[in-house]
C-alpha cells in the first residue's frame, strides 16, 4: 500500500513551452503597435469668411501672434464687462505687463533668446490669463510668413496645455480649485494682420 | 543472440507520435485578439511620403479619415498627383487666383471632393446643414507659413475650414 502511493505521488512538471510561444507573440504584437500609431494629430480651425458682427457684446478676445522664431505679443481684448476670476487682482496684472492699445485692449511683446526660451514665455502669460478666464477655451494663433512649419505646431501645442508635470491652480467661477493642464484648447489660426479667414 | 535484442530495441524506440496543439492554440488566439484590437484602435492607413518630415509633437490626437494634402518643400500634391509645384517658399502667381490667396487647381481638387461629399447626402439634407469639412495636411516642417496660409486659405472658401496637422510623436 504504501510503495502505491509512493509511485502515485510524482513530480510535477511545468510546460512552460506555450507560455513562451504566447509572450513571444504580444510581445511582437505590442512593439506592432506601439509603432503604428506613431502619428498624431493637431486640430484647427480658421477664422471664418463674412462680415463683422453687429454685436457690441464685449467677448473675450485673445490672440498669440507669433511674427518670428524669437519675437511674439500677447493680445488682450477689452475685458472690462467680462465675468473672470478676481478682478481687481488681473487688473493691476494687466497694468503692471500689459500696453494699452485703446479700443482693441492690452498686449505684451515678448522676447526669447532661444525658441524654447519664447514658448515658456508665452506659456507663463497664457497660464496667468486662463486662471483669471478658467471657461474661456479660445485662442487665436496669427502666424508670421517667415515661421516654420515645425514652430508653429510647437507654438499651437503650447497654446492648448501645459508640459506633463505643469499642472497649476485653477478656481473657476463657482469656487472649486483644482490643479489642471489645459490652456485654450480651441486654436484658429490667422495670418499676422487679417481680420478674417486666411 | 546480442546482435538481435539490439535490432529489436532500435524497433522499439519508433513509437508514433502525437502533435500538441495546445502552444499553437494560444499563439493564434493571441493573434486574433491583437489583430481585432489593432484594427479597431486605427483603421485610418497613413502613408507619409518619403520626402515629407513631418514635424514632432506631443500632442495625442488621433488621425480621422478626411480629404488629405501633402506639402513637401517642392509641391503640393493629394496622395495620386501632384497639384502645383514651387521653389524657394514661393508660389508662382499663375497658380494664384484672382483673389491673390487662393491656390486654383488645389481649389478645384477640393471642390470636387466636397462635391463628392455632399452628394452621398443629396436627398437626406442640403448642404448647408452639413458640418465643416475636415482636412488633413500633411505638411513638411520645413515649410513656411507663407507657403501654408496658401493651402490653408484655399480649404476655407472650398468648405474645408477643420484642419488636421498630422505630427509625430514626440
Amino acid at each position: 500500500m504504501r510503495n502505491k502511493k509512493r509511485v502515485l505521488i510524482e513530480q510535477g512538471e511545468v510546460n512552460v513551452v506555450s507560455l513562451m510561444d504566447v509572450l513571444t507573440t504580444m510581445l511582437f504584437f505590442l512593439i506592432l503597435m506601439a509603432s503604428s500609431t506613431n502619428f498624431a494629430t493637431l486640430n484647427s480651425e480658421s477664422t471664418l469668411i463674412g462680415k463683422d458682427s453687429d454685436d457690441k457684446k464685449q467677448r473675450f478676445d485673445l490672440v498669440v501672434s507669433y511674427k518670428s522664431s524669437r519675437r511674439a505679443s500677447i493680445i488682450l481684448g477689452q475685458f472690462n464687462e467680462l465675468r473672470l476670476i478676481d478682478k481687481s487682482d488681473f487688473k493691476r496684472y494687466v497694468r503692471r505687463k500689459f500696453r494699452s492699445k485703446g479700443s482693441i485692449g492690452y498686449e505684451r511683446k515678448l522676447y526669447g533668446k532661444t525658441i524654447e526660451e519664447l514658448r515658456d514665455k508665452v506659456e507663463r502669460e497664457l497660464k496667468r490669463i486662463k486662471q483669471a478666464f478658467p471657461h474661456e477655451v479660445k485662442v487665436t494663433l496669427a502666424v508670421g510668413n517667415n515661421v516654420k512649419y515645425q514652430q508653429m505646431i510647437h507654438m499651437m501645442h503650447q497654446l492648448m496645455i501645459t508640459g506633463e508635470d505643469e499642472f497649476f491652480k485653477s478656481t473657476n467661477l463657482i469656487g472649486q480649485t483644482r490643479l489642471i493642464r489645459t490652456l485654450f484648447p480651441t486654436v484658429t489660426l490667422q495670418e499676422i494682420g487679417e481680420k478674417s479667414a486666411i | 543472440m546480442l546482435f538481435n535484442k539490439k535490432k529489436k530495441s532500435k524497433k522499439g524506440n519508433l513509437k508514433l507520435q502525437e502533435i500538441n496543439i495546445t502552444p499553437l492554440m494560444d499563439v493564434l488566439t493571441v493573434l486574433l485578439f491583437f489583430l481585432i484590437k489593432m484594427f479597431t484602435v486605427n483603421s485610418m492607413n497613413l502613408n507619409v511620403p518619403n520626402d515629407v518630415k513631418l514635424p514632432k509633437s506631443l500632442s495625442q490626437g488621433t488621425p480621422e479619415e478626411t480629404v488629405t494634402i501633402v506639402i513637401s518643400e517642392n509641391d503640393i500634391r493629394t496622395g495620386e498627383e501632384v497639384l502645383l509645384k514651387y521653389t524657394k517658399n514661393t508660389i508662382g502667381q499663375n497658380e494664384i487666383g484672382a483673389d491673390g490667396r487662393t491656390l486654383k487647381k488645389v481649389a478645384g481638387y477640393l471642390k470636387k471632393q466636397m462635391e463628392k461629399r455632399n452628394k452621398i447626402y443629396e436627398g437626406n439634407t442640403v448642404p448647408s446643414n452639413l458640418p465643416t469639412g475636415k482636412i488633413m495636411i500633411y505638411a513638411d516642417k520645413e515649410v513656411s507659413f507663407k507657403v501654408l496660409k496658401y493651402l490653408l486659405h484655399t480649404a476655407t472658401v472650398t468648405g474645408y475650414a477643420d484642419y488636421q496637422f498630422l505630427t509625430t510623436k514626440g
